[in-house]
């Protein structure tokens, strides 16, 4: 009877176990580390982590998110802690200051890495030219149009209005990393477009929410000193894109429109036209690309692209108040991002 | 044959038929193209920009709709230049011209113009002029702004189409036609043609052979029906020709035996009359005795002429040349029958060209007979006149033998023919006045005869006459002529002939059954001194000969027991010189091909009867002659 009863016992604990063993999921680690809390930021890492559960149903996906809070040195500090503790399987950084400071780690050289909301991986030195691969094992999609592609934009708007001359338009911008060199690239095209007179409008790049609103004060004085020359501005990507109430703030003390954001939410403030990747977008894409690596693709073969999904942006009102049609095909494409 | 016409005439309406058809098509499709372009395109253009403007509520923004409304024209513009057709809008209201991407003003007259509703829109199309320039056109309103569109395109490009369209249907109708042409050809050729071919040359064959022919034909058609009719039809002409054939030889038959049963009583009644004549006789005895002879010559005169048209008709008159000198032949002529223009106070003259010392090459005896005919009719029409006849070649002779044409003209003063009996003078049994037949006598079958010889010959006969100043009968035939040598063994024969005489006491048998004939011939032969011996049948003949002391044999050739023919052949077989005795046929066959059955018999000449003195003593010179002339060598 009782060896009966041992019997049964062993067969019922070996039955749990190897049910448990087949029931169980494998486990993924993977580090998220972002530059700085912004909405685009925020967004675009939570769109990630959704995608990636979806889309990796019989996996444990352990994400782990640091926020470097606007500071490359931040970054490299939470690099230098993350080193001391158990490889993750996959890192993401989104931004580049974050980016920056994982892609020059070299602890991190044997773990795959990915970025996101990178707007030039060129210009930061990842990768040579867009389509060409990493050797520090890092890949990872642009979310930033061509700047010859937002200049053809604009350039179509003010083609549609009667303009007899080139509208003078403030480049605001920070010297944060990805505006600057965006602002760059803007105005050597400048001379290819007749209607369109870029005029370059900066403030130091300041790190943190503080650093923001200076930011923003300093841009707002800018423009008001330059308002008679300006017909409008141009929101270029970067943290000042995501500063808060500076449309409002600039409109309010120069009566200045923004005619070309990079953010939506600008467009939905004021701007005429804007061009952007949506974070949700970003989130997705980049998920995907990680799902690859995490089932043993090599991030080191992946090449570094541009996004392939981009959303147009219209205000009405704007264009109105500026007597600047938007062209229809245009409008057609905003389809649900038409503001007034 | 009629269906290719009619076949033609189809195809070509056929032609046209399809060109109409394409015509219209391409008419249709331009116009389908152009109602779509506008009714899919313009319209569609125009259309989803208001409904953007909609959807975004700027309806009502001037700048936008302008802006829009000038995206349109701008989009119009890069369409004229796509397709090549132009876009005009204006006002609805006041006729205005918004926008056109012609340089000229649209002044478009749609009068006329064919309505169609087309994705829910009503469209006006057509052709008009605008500017001087055919054009198709196709309009419609679009209401939210008050616009008319319209679309033009030049009709040239449509012209030109349809005209590429009429010569290719041209080209294609043509070239069928020439196909079906060809191809009817072969088929009527195969068909009709051939078929037609092989019946023709069936019917060719029935013509020489007179055969029942077989035609390959096994179509059951029309031409297969001809040709079973034309093969039937084929053998009852060989049946036709058959009982003709044996017709015609019973009747020569018939004419041979007649020649034959007339001619041996006519003997008798021409040779007794001649004895009686030579016996004394009173005054009205002689003139009864000299009628009596006159009447038997006339009556083998018309035998004769029968006679002659008979064998000519039924073919068996065939021409027989010899050479011989047609000057002399033709100055015995005038010689003979000079007696009978003296009797009618006539001067007979006859002068020749090209003929002295000419051989000519010819039928001898129907050239004689010809003109002894047309002679003795032109003496006979002429009373105190002259008959002159002419006789030349065409050609000068010369010593080697040629083809010539011997022309001989025979022209009296006498009473002439009158213009409308002239064509008839030729027909058997007429002459030109039926009371001519009263007072001059006559068959009406010697011009008829001398015609038919004539023609025989290779010639003719024509004649002019005027009534009152006399006639002219001018004979052709085609003839051989050479330069004579006077050597050959014939023309020594021929003088001898005619100057030697015979030889007195020759013992001659003559060998006949008709007891009148025995007694006339027995008694022209002891006019020539000769000794006769009478048997009545061939076998006596021949068992006289081989007695011995016979000099020569006038040999009968119908005879009881044994006839001429068989009598000769045994004598031939007689043992030397008695093989070789001289048999002279005497026979009332008047056929040529007879006489040579009898020679071929061993006969060494034949008189023919009547027999007359001349006759029986040209013969035995000959005979002698040939003699000499065999001895001599």
């Amino acid at each position: 009877m009782t060896r009966i009863i041992a019997f049964t016992l062993y067969a019922f604990f070996s039955l749990s176990l190897s049910t448990g063993l087949v029931l169980a999921k494998e486990v993924y680690n993977v580090v998220i580390i972002e530059t700085l809390p912004v909405p685009i930021v925020t967004e675009s890492r939570i769109a990630f982590e959704k995608e990636l559960a979806r889309i990796m149903p019989n996996h444990d996906i352990n994400v782990t998110a640091y926020d470097a809070e606007g500071s490359e040195l931040r970054a490299k500090a939470i690099l230098a802690d993350l080193a001391k503790e158990p490889t993750p399987d996959l890192m993401v950084s989104v931004a580049t200051l974050a980016t920056r400071a994982l892609n020059a780690s070299s602890e991190f050289l044997e773990v795959p890495k990915l970025f996101m909301a990178v707007s030039s991986p060129v210009e930061e030195g990842i990768v040579p030219v867009i389509g060409a691969s990493s050797d520090r094992n890092i890949t990872g999609e642009s979310h930033v149009l061509d700047a010859k592609v937002k200049l053809d934009m604009l350039e179509g708007v003010l083609r549609a209005s009667d303009q007899n001359k080139p509208l003078t338009i403030g480049l605001i911008h920070s010297m944060y990393p990805s505006s600057s060199n965006l602002v760059n690239q803007l105005l050597a095209l400048n001379g290819n477009y007749k209607q369109i007179n870029l005029v370059a409008v900066s403030t130091p790049y300041l790190e943190g929410d503080e650093g923001l609103v200076a930011m923003t004060d300093n841009i707002v004085e800018k423009l008001q000193q330059n308002e008679d020359k300006l017909d409008g501005y141009w929101l270029s990507s970067g943290p000042l894109a995501e500063a808060n109430g500076l449309v409002a703030k600039v409109k309010e003390k120069t009566g200045l429109f923004p005619l070309f954001a990079e953010s939506i939410s600008s467009v939905k403030e004021g701007a005429l036209i804007g061009v952007v990747s949506e974070p949700v977008s970003i989130g997705k894409s980049a998920a995907r690309k990680a799902k690859l690596i995490l089932e043993n693709s090599s991030a080191k073969d992946m090449p570094v692209g541009k996004m392939d999904t981009y959303t147009v942006a219209v205000n009405v009102s704007t264009a109105i108040k500026l007597q600047l049609p938007i062209p229809s095909n245009y409008l057609k494409l905003a389809k649900k991002h038409v503001y007034q | 044959m009629i269906y290719i016409p009619i076949l033609l005439i189809g195809m070509a309406v056929t032609g046209y038929w399809a060109y109409l058809t394409a015509y219209d098509s391409v008419r249709e499709r331009e116009y389908q193209l152009l109602t779509q372009t506008l009714t899919l395109n313009v319209m569609e253009i125009i259309n989803e920009r208001r409904e953007l403007l909609i959807e975004s509520g700027l309806e009502n923004v001037p700048v936008f709709r302008d802006a829009y409304q000038k995206e349109v024209f701008e989009e119009l513009k890069s369409l004229q230049q796509a397709t090549n057709r132009h876009f005009a809008i204006s006002d609805r209201s006041t006729e205005t011209l918004v926008f056109s991407t012609m340089k000229a003003p649209v002044l478009l007259n749609v009068e006329g113009a064919s309505m169609a509703t087309i994705a829910n829109r009503t469209v006006a199309f057509g052709e008009s002029n605008v500017n001087d320039m055919d054009v198709l056109f196709a309009c419609s309103e679009f209401n939210p702004w008050n616009w008319k569109v319209t679309v033009l395109q030049p009709a040239e490009p449509l012209q030109s189409s349809l005209f590429t369209i009429a010569w290719l249907t041209v080209l294609v109708t043509l070239f069928a036609v020439v196909t079906v042409s060809l191809l009817m050809g072969r088929v009527t050729q195969i068909l009709v043609v051939s078929p037609i071919e092989k019946i023709k040359s069936a019917a060719s064959r029935i013509a020489v052979d007179h055969k029942k022919v077989t035609i390959d034909l096994q179509q059951n058609d029309e031409l297969g029906g001809l040709a079973r009719d034309v093969e039937a039809m084929s053998g009852e002409i060989e049946q036709y020709v058959a009982q003709a054939q044996q017709a015609n030889r019973a009747k020569t038959d018939f004419l041979a035996v007649m020649s034959h049963e007339i001619r041996t009583p006519l003997n008798g009644i021409q040779g007794l009359a001649a004895l009686l004549l030579e016996t004394p006789l009173s005054e009205k005895q002689h003139q009864y005795a000299s009628d009596l002879k006159s009447s038997a010559s006339i009556l083998a005169t018309v035998i004769n002429d029968v006679l002659d048209l008979s064998k000519i008709e039924s073919g068996m008159s065939e021409v027989d040349v010899t050479e011989f000198d047609l000057n002399v032949m033709l100055n015995e002529l005038i010689t003979l029958l000079g007696t009978n223009a003296s009797s009618n106070n006539t001067r007979l003259v006859y002068t020749s060209k090209n003929l002295e010392s000419v051989a000519v090459t010819s039928d001898i005896t129907k050239l004689r007979q010809i003109i002894i005919n047309l002679v003795s009719n032109a003496i006979k029409f002429t009373h105190k006149g002259t008959v002159r006849i002419t006789a030349k070649l065409k050609q000068p002779s010369t010593e080697t033998v040629g083809a010539n044409r011997l022309v001989i003209a025979v022209k009296d003063s006498g009473i002439g023919i009158e213009p409308d009996r002239l064509e008839h003078i030729f027909d058997k049994f007429t002459q030109s006045d039926s009371s001519i037949t009263r007072e001059y006598g006559g068959t009406g079958l010697g011009l008829a005869i001398a015609r038919q010889l004539a023609q025989l010959l290779g010639g003719d006969i024509k004649v002019v006459s005027k009534v009152g100043e006399g006639s002219c009968f001018t004979v052709t035939a085609n003839v051989q002529s050479r330069l004579k040598v006077e050597s050959s063994t014939d023309s020594v024969l021929v003088k001898k002939a005619r100057d030697a005489s015979l030889p007195s006491g020759l013992k001659v048998l003559l060998a006949e059954d008709n007891a009148i004939n025995a007694v006339v011939a027995q008694a022209l032969l002891e006019q020539l001194n000769c000794i006769v011996e009478h048997v009545d049948n061939g076998l006596k003949a021949a068992a006289r000969v081989e007695e011995g002391g016979i000099d020569v044999v006038f040999m009968d050739v119908h005879m009881p027991v044994m006839d001429g023919i068989e009598a000769t052949k045994r004598i031939r077989k007689l043992n030397g010189d008695l093989g070789q005795t001289p048999v002279i046929g005497l026979t009332a066959e008047a056929f040529k091909e007879r006489h040579i059955v009898f020679k071929a018999a061993g006969m060494d000449d034949i008189v023919t009867k009547p027999v007359t003195v001349e006759a029986l003593q040209e013969s035995l010179v000959k005979l002698a002659l040939k003699q000499d002339v065999t001895d001599n060598k």
